[in-house]
């Protein structure tokens, strides 16, 4: 996995940055808030481990909250850094969208032990998220002929409808059907109907 | 160790680079654990020991010296007194070990200044060479740490507490990393007087200064650093 090393202390980089590599991730580093944020949104890393301040740009808090209102459908597994065990900073950091906190000094077992959670947290909400994308293409196609179901042709409907508003565009709908087609049923049964149903357009 | 015995028994299993030895111990006092010390090291090396004394009286010194102890600091004792007299007593080839020559020894020292066993932890981690991540992460901060002592001591000239803070902040973080206790603590110090309601003067930032001074010499001493 990809991991975002935020923390404006040199040594405290070479640190984290030698742990997560034993680890055998990759690793991108930012000595402060602004550096995070632009690596962040260019490499869209599975952990940010993010110092708790680490001017200029946002603090480790702010941080978390920008990460946590970025993403859609990845989870990203923040560690804060955190240079005293205040409680108050503690949970106002997992309120922001923490996951877990390291105290500084870092202790590279503590963080080596993390980051194998993180692996684990971020591995587990991959696997959901295909499952969540499956789910969804599942439910707007129609099993026998794999076309789009009603479900999405209201969805479909909804967003062509509101662009053509916002662009000031017309659209024309078409309505394809088979004609005698419940004949056809009628006369050879619903298998035999079933049996003639061909993926259109053809694939 | 708490009395007399016990650092017998200590000095007599891992070698030291020094030791720190309270006069008056239940068990066994300081004048008789060095009478022993000295009488077992006959043929050995000669560890320095350095007498705590209560009293400053020129008998007490005498005293401690025809025990056989190499030097004295008075109770309580002062950081500075007890640093010069390690100074005197500990020779930096000790504590430094010689480069390329199989595994670095431990180096030994004063752990206000330089944490032993914070060091020990970056050994741990990083290249298999016995000094791991520690000479990396002490270069580091020997590149990074002139900066900040200069932008907090022109933060305090020109009043501007935020940036004291930033700064305090910056220097304490990496100074607990690489294990230099005293300088992180007043890092600290001025890092809470700056959001205080009784700014930091210069006299803390001049102790700052004597105490980075220490730590980075000790570490230029005892770590192989490429400069």
């Amino acid at each position: 996995m990809r991991v975002l090393i935020a923390e404006d202390d040199a040594g405290v980089r070479l640190l984290a940055r030698t742990i997560a590599e034993d680890l055998g991730h990759e690793c991108i580093e930012a000595a402060n808030g602004q550096e995070a944020w632009a690596l962040f949104t260019r490499h869209q890393p599975d952990v940010v481990v993010a110092d708790r301040i680490m001017p200029p740009g946002p603090d480790g808090l702010q941080l978390c909250q920008a990460i946590r209102d970025f993403e859609n459908n990845s989870y990203t597994y923040i560690i804060l850094l955190t240079s005293l065990a205040a409680h108050e900073e503690v949970l106002a950091g997992i309120d922001a969208g923490a996951d877990d906190y390291v105290i500084k000094p870092l202790d590279p077992f503590a963080l080596y032990a993390r980051l194998l959670v993180g692996y684990r947290v971020t591995s587990l909400h991959l696997e959901l998220s295909r499952y969540r994308q499956e789910l969804a293409r599942q439910a707007r196609t129609d099993p026998l002929t794999k076309l789009s179901n009603r479900l999405k042709l209201g969805e479909d409907l909804e967003v062509l409808h509101q662009r053509s508003n916002r662009y000031d565009r017309e659209y024309s709908l078409a309505m394809c059907d088979i004609d005698l087609f419940k004949q056809y049923n009628d006369t050879y049964g619903h298998q035999a109907g079933t049996r003639h149903y061909r993926p259109w357009p053809p694939r | 160790m708490a009395d007399g015995a016990e650092a017998l028994d200590a000095v007599s299993t891992t070698c030291y680079s020094a030791v720190l030895m309270d006069c008056h111990m239940p068990v066994m006092d300081g004048f008789e654990a060095t009478e022993e010390i000295r009488r077992r090291q006959v043929n050995g090396t000669r560890i320095p020991i350095i007498a705590m004394t209560a009293g400053a009286m020129a008998e007490d010194r005498a005293r401690c010296l025809a025990a056989g102890m190499d030097d004295y600091v008075s109770k309580t004792v002062k950081q500075a007194a007890l640093g010069d007299a390690l100074t005197r007593w500990v020779c930096p080839s000790v504590l430094a070990p010689a480069q390329g020559h199989g595994e670095p020894a431990e180096p030994n020292h004063d752990s206000s200044v330089i944490d032993v066993q914070r060091q020990s932890v970056l050994r741990s981690i990083g290249p298999d060479d016995g000094w791991g991540l520690l000479p990396a992460t002490v270069s580091a901060f020997l590149e990074g740490s002139p900066a900040s002592l200069a932008a907090m001591r022109q933060a305090v000239a020109t009043g501007d507490l935020h940036s004291l803070r930033e700064s305090a902040h910056q220097l304490k973080g990496a100074a607990a990393n690489i294990g230099a206790p005293n300088v992180a603590a007043i890092c600290h110090q001025l890092e809470q007087a700056s959001s205080g309601p009784t700014p930091a003067d210069g006299a803390l930032i001049d102790q700052l200064e004597t105490e980075l001074d220490r730590a980075t010499r000790l570490l230029l001493e005892t770590v192989p650093v490429a400069r």
